[in-house]
């Protein structure tokens, strides 16, 4: 199994990585996909309660909006609220407070994420510019949001990351002798949506690089009259892209997600070694799945 | 009526990106550089700042406490 990274862009605005990875199976690929989305904990508002709320919007939808904000979450710290000891009835390991208490001074005060006050200085939104609500002078918003762990698998706002795909890594090849009859201009290569085709000296050549950018649409193979270029996808590697929202570092997102697969898959081992029923054919399936 | 926390087709976050926005187009750039600008790449979260209207400042002339 390789990881070659292809990209990282980490900024205010986005926090993202691609890479490719090679002698992957597409099965386990997706499962590695599916396991970052639905099983990687982070930390998300779960329970508001509102002692005042004079903005014009209900406190449904702003305990819905604290909800999708997403938090820097520590989760080395906390416990996922079914495995704590207080059995989810919420305490200090399993729980985090945000507190907000806004009276407007002016008309059109914005209630933005930096107005939120933590219990914990290692769980607050992931910037101060969130805007939550919407005041008129004189007005007042006052809350408790109590945060705690969960997976995405529970509701959308718990995945810590807003992206995560994968495609096929593309392999075309040109036959630049069957170029020869096209004279000033590639018809194929203007249709590339990414323009990765460049004409030059009555042949056509790829640009250095061009898998980063292509989507595999097939339409120069589609177009070119000679029927000179040929677009494949490589099997068994495929470029993966994961957007984080700022809830983890992208890399413990996927260190976790590791974790929990390999978590899963002895688990899967164990009971199998345990069934005698079965005979040896399935403990051999499961070493097999092992070592995919 | 006021933008949501994030788009509704992928989940990323476009709350804290509505000032911006909206001052960048007041200011006369182009759609085009302000998504640059902000990071977005996708047209899902575009349109989800291009087709908002900002519903909840008319909301705010009827005081609930007048
Ligand atoms: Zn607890
Ligand atoms: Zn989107």
């Amino acid at each position: 199994m390789k990881v070659e990274v292809v990209e990282t862009i980490k900024n205010d605005n986005i926090d993202m990585i691609r890479f490719v990875l090679e002698d992957v199976s597409l099965e386990l690929a997706n499962g590695f996909r599916r396991i970052i989305l639905s099983e990687v904990p982070c930390m998300a508002v779960d329970e508001v309660i509102f002692l005042e709320n004079d903005s014009p919007l209900f406190d449904e939808i702003i305990a819905h909006r604290l909800g999708l904000i997403p938090l820097k979450s520590d989760i080395e710290n906390y416990n996922l609220p079914n495995q704590c000891d207080c059995g989810g009835v919420g305490c200090t390991l399993c729980r985090a407070e945000l507190t907000c208490t806004i009276q407007a001074d002016l008309d059109g005060t914005l209630v933005k994420s930096k107005d939120l006050i933590s219990t914990d200085p290692n769980i607050v939104p992931v910037n101060d510019k969130i805007i939550i609500a919407k005041l008129q002078k004189g007005s007042s918003l006052e809350f408790e949001a109590y945060t705690r762990l969960g997976i995405g698998r529970d509701h959308a706002k718990w995945q810590p990351v807003s992206t995560v795909g994968f495609g096929n890594f593309p392999d075309v090849t040109i036959d630049s002798k069957k170029c020869q009859s096209c004279s000033n201009q590639c018809i194929a290569g203007d249709r590339c949506p990414e323009s990765l085709i460049k004409f030059g000296g009555n042949k056509a050549k790829l640009i250095k690089e061009y898998w980063k950018e292509c989507t595999v649409c097939k339409s120069c193979a589609k177009y070119c009259p000679e029927e000179a270029i040929e677009v494949n996808e490589v099997s068994n590697k495929f470029i993966f892209v994961v957007e984080g929202t700022g809830a983890l570092p992208i890399k413990t997102i996927l260190i976790k997600a590791l974790e929990i697969f390999q978590e899963k898959v002895e688990e899967f081992q164990g009971n199998l070694a345990n069934k005698e029923l079965f005979g040896l054919e399935f403990i051999i399936l499961s070493f097999s799945f092992y070592n995919l | 009526m006021i933008i949501p926390i994030r788009c509704f087709t992928c989940g990323k976050l476009i709350a804290d990106k509505w000032e911006d926005y909206r001052r960048m187009k007041i200011e006369g750039k182009s759609a085009d550089e302000i998504f640059k600008e902000l990071g977005i790449t996708r047209f899902c979260c575009k349109r989800m700042l291009v087709s908002h209207v900002n519903l909840i400042d008319d909301l705010l002339a009827f005081n609930r406490l007048q």
